[in-house]
């Protein structure tokens, strides 16, 4: 049952229904259209993407849940047209993917990146430019899924409704793309000679603090209990 | 109430999840308290809490939106929509 009964066709209602739909819908704009960039990886194919998105919002407002997230709907019908036009599914990733190593993964990262002075790189520097093209290079269903979580703020459960997936891939594809986009953004800052500059900040940063306690270049994540293992793998 | 000690195995495991607060408040609160007390994972949980917050840049740019905004709107008003400015 329809549960925005106004009718958009009826000229009585036009008006109300058409400031109801610019108040809930517009809002999200840029939402949908940093998802529209992330499926469609061209400016000009978003945009219209986008458009298309909003008429077909227009057209079917009166099926819309007024209690339901006007932002997760706008998703939904964006990732439809954007299927249609695609004339494809979106690649199937393997659920059964290693879950705990692409969480550790990242400890190996760090510790790569902590060997060459890159450790505090994500802190010192603004990646932005090369953020976009990493995020460019992921495969459609991990940066979705990026774009979903880390950029939108949605939940593993909301992203897993919004993209139709179960919340376990959704989970693996975010862990395995946060280690992809690592990845490049080091290498990206390897190439760039940003090593050498951060391992200065370094040396300054710890003539300025002296901590006592911590250790700025800890070469082993170390256990508090003797009973544990006292290096992560590799 | 005694908050269990979990393993730097056992946190890092499940850094993105404490991170994305998606995990039960019983073990956020196991993860918390190993952070509290390794150094090394610590230090890891604040490079990954830094490469997500590169992650969550905008990256749209405001006149990009406002463009596209005031062509959605000329398109609805086609269709049918009536549109405040």
């Amino acid at each position: 049952m329809p549960s925005n009964p106004t009718a958009i066709g009826s000229t009585a209602n036009a008006i109300p229904a058409s400031a109801e739909f610019e108040k809930s819908m517009l809002g999200c704009l840029e939402s949908v259209m940093r998802y529209a960039r992330a499926l469609t990886r061209d400016e000009s194919d978003a945009d219209d993407l986008v458009q298309e998105t909003f008429l077909r919002a227009f057209r079917a407002w009166q099926t819309f849940d007024m209690s339901s997230d006007p932002r997760r709907w706008m998703f939904a019908i964006c990732r439809h047209a954007f299927l249609r036009h695609r004339q494809r599914e979106m690649r199937v990733v393997l659920v059964d993917e290693e879950l705990e190593l692409d969480a550790l993964a990242t400890v190996s990262l760090h510790k790569a990146a902590r060997d060459e002075g890159l450790d505090r790189l994500f802190d010192r520097v603004d990646l932005g430019p090369a953020v976009a093209r990493a995020l460019a290079e992921l495969s459609d269903a991990h940066r979705i899924v990026v774009v979903l979580v880390d950029v939108e703020g949605q939940g593993y459960a909301e992203a897993a409704e919004t993209l139709q997936l179960p919340i376990g891939t959704v989970r693996s594809r975010l862990f395995r793309a946060r280690r992809h986009l690592q990845t490049t953004l080091i290498e990206f800052a390897r190439d760039a000679g940003f090593a050498e500059r951060d391992a200065g900040f370094a040396e300054r940063d710890a003539d300025a603090t002296s901590p006592t306690n911590r250790s700025s270049t800890p070469t082993t994540l170390v256990s508090t209990s003797p009973n544990q293992p006292r290096e992560l793998p590799q | 109430m005694t908050i269990a000690p979990i393993d730097c195995r056992s946190a890092m495991r499940e850094l993105w999840d404490y991170l994305d607060n998606e995990l039960p408040a019983d073990r956020t609160a196991q993860i918390r308290a190993h952070l509290a007390t390794c150094t090394g994972c610590h230090e890891h949980m604040q490079y990954c809490r830094a490469f997500l917050q590169q992650i969550e840049l905008p990256t749209v740019p405001a006149a990009a939106v406002a463009g596209l905004r005031d062509r959605v709107r000329d398109a609805l008003r086609r269709d049918g929509l009536t549109v405040a400015n």
